[in-house]
């Protein structure tokens, strides 16, 4: 035993003897020995027979895969969410009648009774700042801002009439990602992990990149809520270290650090069967899971050591953050066994108030920095047989309104448009996706929906759903109730599903 | 008058109970005949009454059929054998009293079309009160033959936009849980629900669609009235309409209860219709009743850091792969063979196994998909693979594979795809496959041609 194992014992010990108070001995002998009676009053009432060689994995590592109650259709999740809401109107949803309205004054009754985050008095309408055209078999419309994307437009499914009712972009987040727009709720790829575990020991079951920035909503996006807290997301950087401390302290080698770890989790370890307290086990597990991630992380991280045709083909920039670098990522993940990795890109937030806002200027960068690392990760996806049991999801927290932006009531010096929840455009594509179709349509100027309309719980019962979940049976106990990611809504979107 | 006519037509289900009793008492007199030698006089006796009361049946069966408006093709086979049943009665009291013309036909024969013709009467009956299939539905569901079901599940998801509402869904729906008393031959309330029509005249309280103000259709009063209400339909002893059912007559009145609209036009979602829907989706899983896997070998593997877990809750249809434990070589192989039947996925990407692989993945007859993705196979053997009926999907990604494999592949039966995507070599330009087999072969090394607009920068 060395000196730091000593000191770490002896600090256990003493710990120990402060929790053996004498509350603690009424305690834990009314309940101990009220338990053991009924422990054994129970027992004969349980069969004993039930021991699936599967059972009890679960107690050690809470990462451990678990069987989903329906069959699957997919085993991983992609999802890319572009931070700050994107105009359906230059990407994806084509109006050719606003193009006849533009620059004409909003009419009242499309005002009336609405909230918008920015827009005051009567704006004007703005037209599309894009040329569409026609794409691919399906012949679906897409802007000339995406033009890679035309090639794998078949592949994908569109909703064109999600809805959300919150328009500002943290609650809007914190709604799409975690079921709710207040903090507390565990996202969705908490639920994932949490309900199927981690199939790669060596890396976490929920990765989180980002490039530009950090969701208004902070990384609560990505929380666990009231889940174990061994289910949230981990964020690994593609600049510097991956994941941050992960390297070993100057002058601690690896078998120090080896031996350092399990002698903490092993003092962990009887805490937890004195405690039963679950954060124990997270704990335990974060340390062990960082010791191994050690070495595979700095490897999946390595865009450097792909071939130079893939790095060309996702237009990579190693060393440097980008959402490119961000799409070869969630490929090797994926590919790694890693179950939900959640992508955040930054800078979509076009509301005209700087020339990187506008619709016809920052926009059009921003869909070329996406277009050709969606195209490529596609069809990356496809070539190695993954795109049959992945889900690709893109989206965001909200749309954009077809009226253009007067913040403050006065005309702003760029093109813009203000946030809009009523109708907007998400993609979906991967397994268990029927392949070029549209679900939902919205109205002439793409203002509300008038068919197909789907709400923030729809698309998050759809993607249990094609985990293997029933988003109304997927439940975990708290405060006293079963929570669902979906609250008491959603309905799966069968119109998508092959 | 018409009143009395009217009660006394009501009175026929009770009659006719009358001349069953008779009958049947005489008929098991004429069984017994020779124990208990019954009377002539005493035979006479209960054939006169059974007469009479054949009688009073038919005449309440005629003013039932007068006064309550049903027609005469539902009634005339039940009309015709009542008459015959009183003939025969008739027939044979005048046996009994030894008329000369009556006592040339046998004994036997009276006795014989008695018999049947009680049975007959009262079915026909018995039909019209209850519905045709009354009797004979429970049998059916035995049998699991359930004609109405298919009715409903006629939809199927490539064209149920095109369908009428009316004639697609509810006419079923009304089919299923109105019609039995709602019917030409029986008219609970005077409402018949057999035709788009009829509900449009609907019963004693006037029509149950109302096509001016739909909302306000006694039709939605009606099945939305709480399930204790006296005039909630269909009754509470009645099988009850679903949520789904409800909501979808309901959308369909709300819109002006048209008859040729289609569920397209009246923008009905596939989730609102699911349960109407055709499942001829087929799983890609077989679907066998395999034993539990042995917990031996599940133990033995999982201690290696092979990862093997149910590919779903409370299957025995198991998953594994070695991501975790990428040592997994040849010599453990064999572990697999006593669970062979119950592993449908496996997954060896990056293993160390080689072609030896071929020969035992061949005998876990289960299979569905294979990953032998980075492995150092080159596809010698691979033909037995030949063997697996369930194999839907072969990855082959970056591995050694010879371009002689290829074509063989393109013979497995099944299979719905192979990726046999390589890094750094051009397999596809290596083989040449007739271009049919092309679609189920994906080669991958996909690309993305750089565009004069990539280089713009707004």
């Amino acid at each position: 035993m060395n000196e730091i194992e000593k000191k770490l014992l002896d600090a256990y010990v003493l710990n120990q003897a402060s929790i053996n108070s004498r509350r603690h001995f009424l305690k834990e002998c009314t309940l101990g020995l009220g338990g053991i009676a009924l422990g054994s009053l129970l027992k004969s009432c349980v069969p004993s027979t039930n021991s699936s060689p599967f059972e009890g994995e679960r107690g050690l590592n809470p990462l451990a895969p678990l069987a989903p109650p329906k069959f699957p259709k997919v085993k991983n999740v992609i999802y890319l969410h572009m931070v700050g809401a994107p105009s359906q109107l230059e990407m994806f949803d084509y109006k050719p009648e606003l193009h006849k309205l533009h620059d004409q004054l909003c009419p009242e009754s499309l005002l009336k009774g609405k909230k918008f985050a920015f827009i005051q008095g009567v704006p004007k309408m703005l037209g599309p700042q894009a040329k569409f055209s026609q794409a691919g078999e399906s012949g679906n419309w897409i802007s000339e801002n995406l033009p890679h994307f035309k090639k794998v437009i078949d592949e994908v499914a569109f909703l064109k009439a999600v809805n959300t009712d919150q328009f500002n972009h943290g609650p809007a987040q914190l709604l799409m990602h975690t079921g709710s727009p207040r903090f507390g709720r565990p996202s969705l790829g908490s639920w994932a992990t949490y309900g199927l575990g981690s199939e790669n020991q060596n890396l976490p079951g929920f990765v989180v990149l980002t490039s530009g920035g950090t969701p208004d909503a902070g990384k609560s996006v990505w929380g666990s809520g009231f889940l174990p807290s061994v289910y949230q997301g981990i964020q690994c950087r593609s600049k510097g270290d991956p994941v941050l401390y992960l390297k070993d302290p100057k002058g601690v080698s690896r078998n120090l650090k080896k031996e350092l770890l399990s002698s903490i989790n092993e003092i962990n370890y009887q805490e937890f069967k004195a405690q039963k307290d679950p954060e124990i086990l997270t704990r335990i597990n974060q340390y062990e899971m960082a010791y191994r991630m050690q070495i595979t992380v700095p490897e999946v991280m390595d865009i450097q050591n792909e071939p130079e045709s893939v790095q060309k083909m996702y237009g990579v920039t190693p060393g440097k953050e980008s959402f490119a670098n961000n799409c070869l990522l969630a490929r090797k993940m994926v590919s790694s066994g890693v179950r939900f990795v959640q992508l955040y890109d930054w800078g979509w937030d076009s509301h005209g108030d700087s020339a990187a806002n506008a619709v016809d200027l920052g926009l059009r960068n921003k869909c070329k920095e996406i277009d050709r690392p969606i195209t490529a990760l596609l069809l990356d996806l496809k070539q190695r047989g993954l795109l049959d049991e992945t889900l690709v999801v893109w989206g965001a927290e909200f749309g954009r309104t077809p009226m253009q932006e007067n913040r403050e009531g006065r005309v702003m010096g760029f093109k813009g448009r203000d946030h809009h929840g009523d109708a907007f455009t998400m993609w979906m594509a991967g397994g268990g996706i029927k392949k070029g179709v549209v679900h939902g349509q919205t109205d002439e100027i793409g203002y509300s929906a008038v068919e197909g309309k789907v709400s923030v719980h729809d698309i998050n019962a759809t993607i249990l759903h094609l985990l293997g979940f029933d988003h109304e049976e997927f439940t975990y106990d708290f405060q006293g109730r079963p929570f669902r990611l979906t609250d008491v809504e959603g309905n799966v979107i069968r119109e998508i599903l092959s | 008058m018409d009143a009395v006519f009217t009660f006394f037509g009501r009175l026929h289900p009770l009659m006719v109970h009358l001349p069953i009793g008779f009958i049947l008492m005489g008929l098991l007199f004429e069984l017994n005949r020779k124990k208990l030698n019954p009377s002539s006089s005493f035979l006479k006796f209960i054939y006169f009454w059974a007469t009479i009361s054949c009688l009073l049946s038919l005449g309440s069966g005629i003013f039932q059929y007068l006064q309550e408006g049903y027609l005469w093709d539902e009634i005339q086979k039940h009309f015709y054998a009542g008459c015959f049943t009183l003939f025969l009665c008739f027939g044979f009291y005048l046996f009994l009293k030894g008329n000369l013309f009556a006592t040339r036909i046998p004994r036997l024969f009276y006795i014989l079309s008695l018999f049947f013709s009680l049975i007959i009467t009262g079915h026909l009956g018995g039909n019209i009160t209850h519905g045709e299939d009354h009797l004979t539905e429970p049998l059916l569901t035995l049998a699991g033959s359930t004609n109405k079901i298919k009715v409903e599940k006629m939809l199927s998801i490539s064209n149920y936009k095109d369908q009428p509402v009316y004639s697609g869904l509810i006419e079923p729906i009304l089919l299923n849980k109105c019609m039995r008393c709602h019917n030409p031959k029986k008219t609970k309330g005077g409402l018949q629900m057999h035709t788009f029509n009829a509900l449009l005249k609907g019963g004693k309280n006037g029509s149950v669609l109302d096509l001016n103000s739909p909302e306000l259709s006694e039709l939605l009063n009606r099945i939305h009235l709480p399930e204790l209400e006296k005039k909630h339909m269909p009754p509470r002893a009645q099988k009850q309409l679903t949520v789904a059912e409800k909501e979808i007559i309901s959308q369909w009145v709300r819109l002006g209860a048209s008859e040729f609209k289609t569920l397209g036009e009246l923008s009905f979602t596939e989730n609102q219709l699911v349960s109407f829907m055709k499942q001829n989706k087929k799983e890609i899983y077989p679907v066998l009743n395999i034993g539990p896997p042995d917990k031996k070998v599940i133990d033995s593997l999982q201690s290696l850091g092979v990862l093997i877990t149910p590919i779903k809750e409370g299957t025995n249809l198991l998953f594994l792969s070695t991501i975790n434990f990428k040592a997994f070589s040849d010599k453990e192989l064999n572990v697999l063979l006593p669970i062979s039947d119950n592993i449908v996925e496996i997954d060896l990407s990056e293993s160390a196994v080689s072609d030896t692989v071929f020969d035992i993945l061949s005998k876990l007859p289960n299979l569905v998909s294979i990953k032998l993705n980075q492995t150092a196979i080159t596809g010698l053997g691979i033909e037995q693979l030949s063997t697996l009926k369930n194999l839907k999907r072969l990855h082959l990604i970056n591995t050694n594979l010879k371009a002689e494999s290829i074509p063989i592949l393109s013979n497995f039966k099944e299979i719905e795809k192979v990726y046999v995507f390589q890094l750094n070599r051009d397999l596809a330009a290596e083989t040449s496959l007739h271009s049919n087999t092309l679609e189920r072969i994906d080669f991958g090394n996909y690309s993305l041609e750089d565009l004069p607009s990539d280089a713009i920068v707004y």
